[in-house]
């Protein structure tokens, strides 16, 4: 019985573990961003408001990067307007942290946009 | 009555030019809608792009500020002026109205009205209070209006440099919460933006 109850468990476990989207299936990429690596992303509620902190490296030649945030709010859904791309510069082999503050405290998670830009 | 080669030629030649104009005259420009969130690179001058970055960056700092997310009600804010200081011609009033709209819609602030909405206000007032045409129950009195909190006031200024193949411009936009009553500076954020050019 307490073996059944010890592989229930461990078997919640993991699946607990799996829903949590992983960094590549938290980023869209549009256009060439093959060379964009996400090598950190993390989040944390400061003064109510979601904050999001990606850190991406460039292995390419091209260092012209745009990104935005995505944020989410309850049941999925999409909170506030589409946010304008970003651009960063970014050289070939550097890594750069970009930040998001979500527009609202509706936010409760978010997801990365890259797209190059000419 | 035959014509020659040479009319015959002529009168191709005029007819050919004619349907040639015509189809000039009847195709125009080309017209397509853009994403309007896309980054515009059309030139090193200040553009939707920065318009875009630097409201929304402002706005974001702000929501995250002590000043606006430890108030119980959301607090009440006025948007004073942007000063220009750049050789450009910018529209600053554009670039507060942009934060104004993100900073309502987030609910977390209102906005009183400001100082160049003041005339149509108080016009509206006086229609209400002084024409005798409304109905007394539904007539807003005057005296209720709602000072603001807060201020909200800035710059933005330009560093511009040109050689004959290369322009540099840096941007900076300064951005303040002013504290009406007690006349501190709650809360300040800057936004930098570098833009070259070359040929």
């Amino acid at each position: 019985m307490k073996q059944y109850l010890l592989t229930a468990l461990v078997f919640l476990t993991f699946t607990a573990c799996s829903s949590t989207p992983s960094m590549k299936e938290m980023t869209s990429r549009y256009g060439d961003t093959d060379s964009i690596e996400v090598t950190d992303m993390r989040s944390l509620t400061r003064n109510g408001v979601l904050t999001a902190q990606v850190t991406i490296k460039n292995d390419s030649k091209s260092n012209l990067v745009s990104y935005r945030f995505r944020w989410i709010g309850k049941n999925g859904m999409a909170v506030f307007d589409e946010e304008a791309w970003k651009p960063v510069t970014i050289g070939k082999g550097q890594s750069t942290t970009i930040m998001g503050i979500a527009p609202t405290p509706d936010a409760i998670d978010f997801r990365l946009e890259l797209n190059q830009y000419k | 009555m035959t014509m020659k080669p040479n009319q015959l030629n002529k009168n191709s030649l005029s007819i050919l030019i004619a349907a040639l104009m015509l189809v000039a005259c009847s195709s125009g420009p080309q017209v397509r809608y853009g994403d309007s969130k896309a980054v515009e690179t059309v030139n090193a001058d200040y553009g939707s792009t920065d318009l875009q970055l630097i409201a929304e960056a402002m706005t974001r700092s702000l929501l995250q500020s002590k000043a606006i997310s430890a108030s119980k009600d959301a607090p009440i804010v006025t948007l004073a002026e942007v000063k220009n200081k750049t050789a450009e011609y910018i529209d600053t009033r554009v670039i507060t109205d942009k934060i104004r709209t993100q900073l309502v819609k987030s609910g977390q602030v209102r906005f009183a009205v400001s100082v160049t909405e003041m005339p149509n206000q108080v016009e509206e007032l006086k229609r209400q209070n002084q024409s005798g045409l409304y109905k007394n129950s539904t007539i807003n009195k005057i005296g209720n209006m709602q000072g603001a909190q807060y201020r909200i006031e800035g710059s933005i200024a330009s560093i511009v440099k040109n050689t004959k193949d290369v322009k540099d411009v840096f941007y900076v936009f300064n951005l303040n919460l002013i504290n009406n009553g007690s006349g501190l500076i709650e809360w300040a954020d800057e936004k930098e933006i570098r833009k070259t050019a070359t040929r």
